[in-house]
């Protein structure tokens, strides 16, 4: 045996490597059933990044539907509720380039909510079929009314409201809401958040 | 020599408070008009309990405490309420809120006052009490009402009371000349609270550069256990956690309480306002404000009313906008600039600032970190902040909680020391709001996943049922057109033998008899449908009676008696004129042709009606079974405690509630259709046929109010569910259940709402129907009917009124709760959204209440 | 008076960068005044050039990358860096030396990196060794301690080294204390210094001179707060006490620690190189560590190592190691028990 080695060492040497392969082969099997971590499902992740606003802007019905797709070869850029952010998070999240988003610019990103004017309604329930997350309340012939905080925004029940008494309204910044903005950084000349100016008295 | 700790970092800028010293304490001129928000403090903002054009006095409350972490506001001056709305508030934002503006009379009455003269000997409750009534705050900067906090004891073993006198912000010496002018007061008030929360030791924790008011309160002080520790001057040695830290040593957790290691903290100006409050028994109207910088003339301080518009404050120490560089709300360290000179005082300004551009130039550009470690030496919180604001400037939040970006007290030393100029507490507390919103927003996802969910598998499961149905419809209908043809053919056997039997009869006979039989057919048929009546105009005189009995045990108004009085003998009336008719019927002589045609036309329609009232019958009871089933499944959830369950049982009671009302409405468009068809027909019998119509009308209403209390019941009991499960998700304490379960309970209350509508509604029909009745007919019958009908009905809507009302005020309870314990734990965010809740909840319970009023003028309306 | 928003506080200390940097400039002057008077106009012109050069390479990146650059030429970074990076060239370094050593560390080793602030290592070291690698038998000459020896290159004379005539400065160089302790070969130490017999004391009172010039520079940094103890203190300790234990345990094939501290660029190092704060670790705790790290590297790179100084290198690798150690010496909290440990979830 070790005669033959010696007289074969390029034989010897092969058999060796291929030995420590099988070696290490079995090895990292083992350990990859050992402490295999049960990662989220890619569709979970995928869904837990984006907004759960279930507008069906993406073209699919809800957010889970968009989730699977896009584990599934769908474009990452048609979530406009979710904007920049959320894109450039399933991107990093998918391994893929990030593209623009394919959505009007002027609506990224903006949060809104849904409101009735209450006098105007009718009473038709139309609305409240479309809402994805029963957010409207409401019965037949009598106001309907939408809870603000479930409301996602998804404009879904504009559209069906026979009288139009629909409106979508940006979430506006009271003095509870309001908070700082992050500072302009280095070398930016400090420009006064100047309001008002003022005579003022003597 | 008491032992004395310190703590990490800290600063020494210039105190510059001698300005301010120069002059005593001194009232500033009575404003011409206050401006009061309602919300000076940490919590919830107050309701106004006063109206545009009341005259109100000094010290009068104008505004309630709403829910527990609350405050009463008071009138700081005497006159007219001129407006409440929004108005600019001295904040940050420098945005709006609600206020109440009044405008002096000039006079400044006071209401009278009070005091709680024994109160060495007056029990904690009482003592509480008066502090609550008089609005009392936190007066060192965060407003948080001084009640609760004297409530500590209830929940911890409290052993040290710190009474915070440090006023280690520069330029700042309210506190300083508090001392100085009332240092028997203060140390009066430092006995009540000791009285309040008994602690073993009572620390006053003065900097050592206050000497004046440390020998004043040293003074006053002789003879009681209250110590006076003079510490170090060190900024921010009076931040709360700092000056335990200081004179106990004792660290206040992460996110803790200082209750949680056995202190109680509170400001001096507030134990002065506390000894004011129950010595004099005056509210908190006024507080001790510095005016300093160099920007003014007179620097001193003012005893200023709260609402004073700053601008008159201003204009009395001589202001000259011209050198100021900015107006800062607070001390140097961390006031905030304001936007506006039209800002009133509140009860948490301590100093109005406007210094020159000397002593704050405009800031520096921001240069890049060089991480020289100045701003870490400096934190009194211990953190690093370079690390800190590297996370927050690269918006990478998870990270920047990591190295506890929330036990920075935005004391803004590193600011201070950072020779870069980075506006380090700019950076903080906009990264702090942006994790804040970015969990709201989180959290709101998750929500609206679930409720999608939900929804879907609602959706589903309705689906599958439809077709289950039509399936057995269809099954059904083939058995039946299966035994109808067997019937069918069995018959014509009969027939057949029948025809082969009896073929020598003659004509003449059966005619007469099937004549004979048709006569006694309408006959009974009259008969039936008077018994119809007679027992809807049965159940209506009881109806009457139990509706006066009950007015009578409510102790309703004589008039209101009266006309109950008159329904009921209206209905005694007309059952006895049914009655008759019955007994004529019965006697077979009087059965006239016409009778009988009119009879017959009656009797038509009345089985017509019978039959689609049978319908919508089964129809309702179908619903209400639909809507118990739901309810069922809703308790069943609750049981189980899955929120996602509950919501998702939630959704299928407002399908069943739904439901219920369509069957109720189509029950009403029924009822309607008799009215028309007994209008059209031949007048002869008009009597009887109206009577009879508005009779129906009596018992589809009697249906559909039947359906409509219901729906009013269901959606009563899932609001009650819906408490529960909050009550039950309250004391799991997962913040996230409890606001699933608050919304619950908003949908549940916005559903009986719903349901008190539909009743109402309901309401305002059969009037209408009744009305539209010709009125040839017995004008009794037709008061009878409406007005009986009107008044079981409004008896409905107002207990179903009542109920929302009822359970509204429960649940703003409930959410008062919740957000009393939010705020034990301190958590702002939890805080802040309990406030939400409680706020809501009490928009419900004004609504309830708002209805119930509705309902109760309607009635007399409908009475007349 | 206009009503403008601005985030508290309101009040600031009336010290900025620039001014940070300056009295580090200012602290160097002893220093450099020292080797100057010891060792002639070499480090002088060595500063002086190196700083022209690194400004004027510094405007030009940021004129390159679209920004001004007047602020960031008055914050008086890049002239720090060259000047402690002239101060560590030997004296008479030629001027192209010096040019690349300022286009390293200006151009390179900051603002490639994103500029002041996020370079993660040192500047003027990164430049240092580059140069030691690149040059080293330059490097390590060093110039005899003229004025004990009465060879002084005039200003002409040195004028004419540094612009293109080496050999001039050759005659006055020689090697390092370290560097000629370094090559001793086979000699036991004191025979080493028994043997040099015109180095010793003079060479060796020259060379602690300067050293304990820069320490007073440092000392008076320190008193003015401009860093902290933590790293000077732990850098010089652990490396003394490393070179104590080496040298009491044998004494014949270890530097004393008289000569790890007093020559070199021991001191040099130790307050004004490894207390740069951007590339330095940031907690108190840490710079303990990254100090100490140090120290144990120059003391391992100056015994065993090929290069006869480890100052450059030990910080780099130190530099390497901040971030790590940042994460690790987070400091505990207000309020917290424990110091967090490393960026773990603790989820
Ligand atoms: S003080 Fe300023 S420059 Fe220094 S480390 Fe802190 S943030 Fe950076
Ligand atoms: S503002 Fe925050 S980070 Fe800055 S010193 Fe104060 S506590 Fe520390």
């Amino acid at each position: 045996m070790t005669t033959f080695f010696s007289q074969h060492p390029v034989l010897a040497a092969v058999l060796g490597l291929l030995l420590l392969a099988l070696v290490f082969g079995a090895l990292l099997g083992y350990a990859a059933i050992r402490y295999k971590v049960e990662g989220n499902p890619i569709v979970e992740q995928i869904e837990s990044l984006l907004p759960q606003t279930q507008c069906g802007q993406c073209s699919y019905p809800g957010c889970r539907p968009y989730a699977e797709a896009i584990a599934n070869g769908e474009e990452i850029n048609k979530c406009p509720p979710g904007g920049e952010s959320t894109m450039i998070a399933l991107a990093d999240l998918m391994g893929r380039d990030p593209v623009p988003l394919d959505a009007d610019p002027d609506t990224i990103g903006m949060k809104k909510v849904a409101f009735i004017r209450e006098d105007e309604c009718i009473g038709c329930t139309k609305c409240i079929i479309a809402c994805p997350v029963d957010a409207i309340v409401g019965a037949t012939k009598l106001m309907h009314t939408v809870i603000e905080r479930d409301c996602t925004g998804c404009e879904l029940c504009v559209a069906p409201c026979p009288v139009d008494c629909m409106d979508m309204l940006p979430i506006e910044t009271t003095a509870k809401t309001w908070s700082w903005s992050i500072p302009q950084g280095p070398n930016a000349r400090f420009q006064a958040n100047v309001f008002a100016t003022d005579g003022g008295q003597a | 020599m008491r032992s004395l700790w310190d703590f990490h970092g800290g600063i020494h800028p210039d105190e510059n408070k001698q300005q301010s010293l120069q002059q005593p304490l001194a009232d500033a001129p009575l404003p011409k008009k206050v401006v009061l928000p309602l919300q000076q403090h940490i919590g919830a903002a107050s309701e106004p309990i006063v109206q545009v054009g009341d005259k109100v006095k000094t010290g009068q409350c104008i505004a309630k405490a709403d829910g527990f972490v609350s405050a009463n506001i008071h009138a700081s001056i005497s006159g007219t309420v001129v407006a409440i709305d929004e108005q600019p508030i001295p904040h940050p934002s420098g945005m709006s809120d609600l206020c109440i503006s009044i405008e002096s009379d000039g006079l400044d009455q006071w209401v009278d006052l009070t005091p709680v003269t024994d109160w060495q000997t007056a029990d904690t409750e009482t003592l509480i009490q008066a502090i609550a009534k008089a609005g009392i705050v936190g007066l060192g900067g965060a407003g948080f009402p001084t009640a609760v906090k004297a409530r500590t004891r209830e929940r911890h073993a409290i052993d040290t009371l710190v009474i915070n006198a440090a006023e280690c912000e520069p330029y700042i010496t309210a506190d300083d000349i508090s001392m100085q002018t009332y240092p028997e007061q203060i140390i009066i008030g430092a006995q009540i609270l000791c009285q309040l929360v008994n602690p073993s030791s009572c620390l006053i924790g003065v900097e050592d550069n206050k000497s004046d008011a440390i020998k004043a309160l040293q003074k006053a002080a002789q003879g009681t256990h209250i110590e006076v520790v003079v510490i170090p001057t060190k900024y921010p040695s009076g931040g709360e956690k700092q000056l335990i830290k200081i004179l106990t040593g004792r660290e206040v957790p992460s996110g803790g309480l200082p209750a949680d290691i056995g202190v109680v903290c509170q400001n001096v100006g507030t134990t002065l306002a506390i000894a004011q409050a129950i010595t004099l028994g005056q509210p908190l109207v006024s507080r001790v404000v510095t005016l300093t910088g160099n920007a003014f003339t007179r620097r001193q301080n003012l005893q200023v009313r709260l609402g004073t518009p700053i601008h008159e404050l201003l204009a009395y120490a001589g202001y000259n906008a011209a050198i100021a560089s900015r107006l800062v709300m607070g001390g140097p360290m961390m006031g905030f600039s304001l936007l506006s000179d039209q800002l009133p005082v509140v009860k948490t300004t301590n100093c109005i600032l406007a210094p020159t551009a000397q002593e704050f130039p405009d800031p520096e550009p921001e240069n890049p970190c060089i991480r020289c470690g100045m701003c870490e030496q400096a934190c009194p919180a211990e953190l690093l902040p370079q690390q800190l604001h590297w996370f927050a400037k690269a918006q990478e939040f998870e990270k920047a909680q990591l190295f506890n970006l929330f036990d920075c007290i935005e004391c803004g030393a590193c600011a201070y020391v950072c020779p870069s100029h980075i506006p380090l507490v700019q950076y903080y507390r906009f990264a702090k709001s942006e994790i804040r919103k970015e969990s709201e927003e989180a959290k709101k996802a998750e929500r609206a996943k679930i409720r999608f969910e939900q929804r879907q598998a609602r959706l589903e499961r309705e689906e599958a049922e439809k077709v289950a149905q039509r399936e057995a419809r269809m099954a059904a209908a083939a058995a039946a057109t299966a035994a109808k043809k067997a019937a069918e053919a069995s018959q014509s056997t009969n027939l057949d033998s029948a025809t082969g039997t009896s073929a020598h009869n003659t004509a003449a006979a059966p005619l007469a008899t099937a004549s004979h039989a048709a006569t006694s057919q309408l006959d009974e048929a009259a008969l039936k449908k008077l018994k119809i009546q007679r027992a809807a105009a049965a159940v209506a005189l009881k109806k009457a009676e139990k509706a006066l009995t009950e007015a009578k045990d409510n102790g309703v108004d004589v008039e209101t008696l009266n006309t109950l009085d008159q329904q009921l003998n209206a209905a005694q009336q007309k059952l006895n004129t049914i009655d008759q008719q019955l007994g004529k019927e019965i006697s077979p002589a009087a059965a006239t042709s016409s009778a009988n045609a009119t009879a017959s036309l009656n009797a038509g329609a009345q089985a017509e009606h019978e039959k689609a009232l049978k319908q919508a019958k089964i129809a309702a009871a179908a619903s209400k079974a639909a809507v118990k089933k739901a309810e069922k499944a809703l308790i069943h959830a609750r049981e189980n405690e899955g929120v996602e369950e509950i919501s998702a049982k939630e959704q299928a009671l407002v399908i069943a509630q739904n439901l219920a009302q369509k069957a109720a409405e189509k029950l009403e468009a029924l009822n309607q259709a008799p009215v028309a068809a007994s209008v059209a027909a031949p007048s002869q019998s008009a009597s009887t046929v109206e009577a009879n119509s508005s009779d129906t009308g009596q018992a589809e209403y009697e249906k559909a109010l039947k359906q409509a209390k219901i729906a009013a019941a269901a959606s009563k009991a899932a609001v009650k569910k819906a408490e529960k499960a909050l009550i039950h998700a309250r004391e799991n304490e997962g913040a996230e259940e409890i606001s699933a379960k608050e919304q619950a309970l908003v949908i549940a209350q916005s559903l009986a709402q719903k349901a008190a509508e539909k009743l109402e509604a309901l309401n305002q029909t059969p009037v209408a129907a009744s009305v539209a009745a010709p009125s040839q007919p017995a004008s009794t019958v037709e008061a009878n009917s409406s007005a009986e009908t009107g008044q079981a009905e409004y008896e409905k809507a107002l207990k179903q009124a009542k109920i929302a009302a009822a359970a509204s005020k429960a649940a703003v309870k409930k959410a008062e709760k919740a957000l009393a314990q939010a705020q034990e734990k301190g958590d702002a965010t939890e805080i802040d959204q309990c406030t939400d809740a409680v706020n809501s909840a009490k928009n419900k319970a004004e609504a309830a209440a708002n209805k119930l009023k509705q309902l109760t003028e309607a009635k007399a309306a409908i009475v007349e | 008076m206009a009503f403008i928003r601005v985030s508290s506080p309101h009040l600031h200390r009336p010290l900025s960068t620039h001014q940070v940097m300056r009295y580090v400039i200012l602290a160097t002057l002893p220093g450099l005044a020292t080797l100057t008077y010891l060792f002639g106009w070499g480090s002088l012109i060595n500063v002086l050039l190196a700083s022209a050069f690194g400004l004027v390479f510094e405007a030009i990146v940021l004129k390159m990358r679209k920004r001004n650059p007047m602020p960031a030429l008055k914050d008086n970074s890049a002239l720090l860096t060259c000047v402690l990076l002239g101060l560590a060239l030997p004296p008479l370094a030629p001027w192209w030396m010096l040019a690349t050593g300022s286009f390293v560390a200006i151009v390179i080793a900051k603002q490639l990196y994103g500029g002041l602030g996020n370079n993660p290592f040192n500047p003027a070291m990164v430049a240092y060794a580059l140069l030691l690698i690149a040059f080293p038998v330059e490097m390590t000459q060093w110039i005899s301690p003229a004025r004990l020896l009465e060879h002084t290159p005039d200003l002409v004379s040195s004028l004419q080294a540094v612009f293109g005539h080496p050999q001039i400065a050759d005659a006055f160089t020689m090697a390092t204390p370290l560097d000629g302790f370094k090559h001793k070969g086979e000699l036991m130490a004191d025979e080493y210094w028994r043997q040099n017999a015109f180095m010793p004391e003079k060479v060796w009172e020259a060379w602690a001179l300067s050293s304990i010039a820069f320490m007073l520079g440092g000392l008076f940094l320190l008193w003015k707060k401009i860093f902290t103890w933590h790293i000077p203190v732990a850098f010089l300790g652990s490396l003394g006490l490393l070179s104590l234990l080496a040298y009491g345990a044998d004494a014949s094939n270890f530097a004393s620690p008289m000569i790890h501290l007093f020559s070199g660029a021991t001191m040099l190092g130790a307050f004004f190189i490894a207390t740069d704060p951007v590339t330095a670790a940031t907690s108190n705790k840490g710079k303990l560590w990254f100090g100490a790290g140090i120290g144990v590297l120059v003391f391992v790179i100056r015994t065993w190592g090929n290069y006869p100084d480890a100052v450059a290198f030990s910080v780099l690798l130190m530099n390497f190691a901040a971030p790590l150690i940042d994460y690790y010496s987070q400091p505990r909290s207000f309020g917290h028990k424990k110091p967090r440990k490393g960026i773990k979830h603790d989820a």
